[in-house]
């Protein structure tokens, strides 16, 4: 151990002394209090589709000083009446940065080309969130199959939001038929793949004194192939966010026999959380919609 | 004046004041109770269980289902249907026998419930899919524990339809340390419900895991992976098995016919119910 100078030791306990007198504790033993988190800013960002096949991505930021907590999105479609005319389909919604919420749609025209159709990216802001981590749990097929991540938070933490990223040859590859939290510590998503396809799950999770609040509302559409049909959850409890959200459908036979929608919304919608579907069969579709609320 | 003289006398004897951190118990040795029931008909369904000693807790626990070959062929299986932790003390192992063109030999099932003294609290998820599939149904069904505790074992429960093989269970795995999911393939019509258990516990340290696999036959061979120890001080309590994601075509099915500890590690054994090749995987959670 080195030998401390008579001047540096000195210099110590002035410099100890200041600290005492000014009131300043030392670090180790002050207790840092959490920062407290700002109000909630939603930032969106648009892109459109005009032409089978496009693919295009909207990617909304959020405000300097802030993070995106959560996120979500809407793509718009022609359909109703039996009929589906056009419609985009997403592959992706995720965070792709600490400010910013992207999501990825490829647009699928049935017949003749329809009109522009919008595809909307949300994402939810806010300023001293806390730290955010993300976990990812991806899967991948080679033919007809299911597809279905579990993406799991760190002990102790729990989940904000949740996003995903889908891959395979064509869009129509991969229907995506589910995906929201499991428990207060896994987000899952459930696709059926028709072809080579992979799927990823992502978790953001938080550290945070009480375990977030599910809200849940279910739907039954009617039997119809192409009915668009919505469920919003009821309003997290006071002070609550919801930053994130999901649905089920039900579960999917791989050589048909039941009904299943694909996502054409999923996000916030004032305190609730909103999801609406376009059934793909002829079958009544159950819908059930999670808002996670942090 | 009687409490301040209590307060005193507490003080002299040197008990602990109230609000002073409890220090945690040790936890115990683990000791590992079996059960072993045994089936001889097509269609007959036994339940064996395996009970811990007296002031010891069922922490964990598995199973094996016996099987049998004849002429080179599988002649005789069972599908397990429970697989749990039944009250604080007690693992349960439920299989209906299936047997091929004629009745096989008498073949076991065994229960093993992995037991502690002093084990903490334990607290139990579940995840429950209810379902009537018409044809072909794969679906997921997931257990998450509470935030702030980690899934140290899994276990799984299910009903109907009976009378052959109507579900195949391809997965009973942790997701991340924090909860335990079971992937399943219904082959028949008919309703039925599937239940996974997560068993989750509070430790300083969260749950590791350890993976084995080994590639499955494409005969009627029995496989089995069995994963390293754990590290150090950590134990075995519950582990699980997958196969490959499932995809109609041309892909391994597993049927798992034994996923129990193995030392300090967990073993997972399996048949390939296709001609196809696919891995086989074992998974020991340390904790």
């Amino acid at each position: 151990m080195a030998a401390m100078s008579k001047g540096s030791a000195s210099a110590l306990c002035l410099a100890a002394a200041a600290l005492l007198a000014l009131g300043v504790q030392p670090a180790t033993a002050a207790k840092k209090k959490p920062a407290k988190p700002g109000k909630v800013k939603t930032a969106t960002a648009t892109a459109t589709t005009t032409a089978n096949g496009q693919v295009v991505a909207a990617t909304a930021t959020c405000p300097k000083g802030t993070t995106a907590v959560g996120g979500g999105f809407f793509l718009a479609a022609v359909a109703g009446g039996g009929i589906l005319s056009d419609l985009n389909l997403i592959s992706e919604s995720t965070r792709a940065s600490a400010r910013s919420w992207r999501v990825t749609a490829v647009r699928f025209d049935n017949g003749a080309a329809g009109p522009s159709l919008p595809v909307t990216a949300d994402a939810y802001c806010r300023s001293k969130p806390g730290k955010i981590s993300v976990t990812r749990a991806s899967e991948s097929v080679t033919g007809t199959g299911f597809l279905d991540p579990v993406a799991a938070c760190p002990v102790g933490r729990s989940a904000v939001s949740g996003g995903f990223l889908a891959s395979a040859g064509s869009a129509s590859d991969l229907l995506l038929i589910g995906g929201g939290p499991v428990g207060s510590v896994g987000w899952q998503q459930t696709g059926l793949s028709q072809g080579s396809a992979s799927l990823e799950s992502q978790i953001h999770c938080i550290k945070r004194k009480k375990a977030p609040v599910a809200r849940t509302a279910a739907i039954t559409t009617a039997p119809s192939f192409g009915i668009i049909a919505s469920a919003v959850t009821p309003a997290c409890p006071a002070k609550l966010i919801p930053f994130g959200g999901g649905y089920a459908g039900p579960p999917f036979a791989v050589a048909g026999g039941g009904a299943a929608g694909l996502p054409l919304e999923s996000r916030r919608s004032g305190s609730s959380w909103r999801v609406s579907t376009v059934n793909l069969t002829a079958a009544a579709l159950q819908l059930t919609v999670t808002g996670v609320c942090s | 004046m009687l409490v301040a003289a209590a307060t005193a006398v507490a003080l002299a004897l040197g008990a602990p004041a109230a609000g002073a951190a409890k220090k945690k118990a040790k936890p115990g040795p683990i000791r590992v109770a079996s059960a072993t029931t045994s089936t001889t008909a097509d269609n007959q369904t036994v339940t064996a269980t395996a009970t811990c000693p007296k002031g010891t807790s069922a922490v964990g626990g598995g199973f094996l289902a016996g099987t049998s070959t004849e002429g080179g062929s599988l002649s005789d299986l069972h599908l397990t249907s429970v697989s749990r932790r039944s009250g604080s003390r007690a693992w349960i192992v439920t299989a209906e026998r299936l047997d091929g063109v004629t009745p096989g030999p008498s073949l076991p099932v065994t229960s093993e419930a992995y037991c502690r003294a002093k084990a903490g609290k334990i607290a139990e998820a579940t995840g429950t899919t209810s379902l009537t599939p018409i044809t072909v149904l794969p679906f997921a069904t997931r257990a998450a524990c509470p935030v702030g505790r980690g899934a140290f074992a899994g276990g799984f429960s299910s009903t109907g339809p009976a009378g052959g093989l109507a579900r195949v269970l391809l997965r009973l795995s942790p997701f991340g340390v924090v909860g335990f999911e079971a992937i399943n393939v219904a082959l028949a019509p008919g309703a039925l419900s599937f239940s996974t258990h997560a068993y989750c516990g509070s430790s300083s340290k969260p749950p590791k895991t350890r993976t084995a696999s080994v590639a499955m036959a494409t005969n009627d061979t029995v496989v089995s992976a069995t994963t390293a120890s754990c590290p150090g001080k950590l134990a075995s309590f519950g582990g699980g098995f997958s196969g490959p994601s499932f995809q109609t075509g041309a892909v391994a099915l597993p049927m798992v016919v034994e996923s129990r500890r193995s030392g300090n590690g967990w073993r997972a054994s399996a048949l390939n119910l296709t001609v196809f090749p696919g891995q086989l995987n074992a998974v020991a959670i340390c904790s």
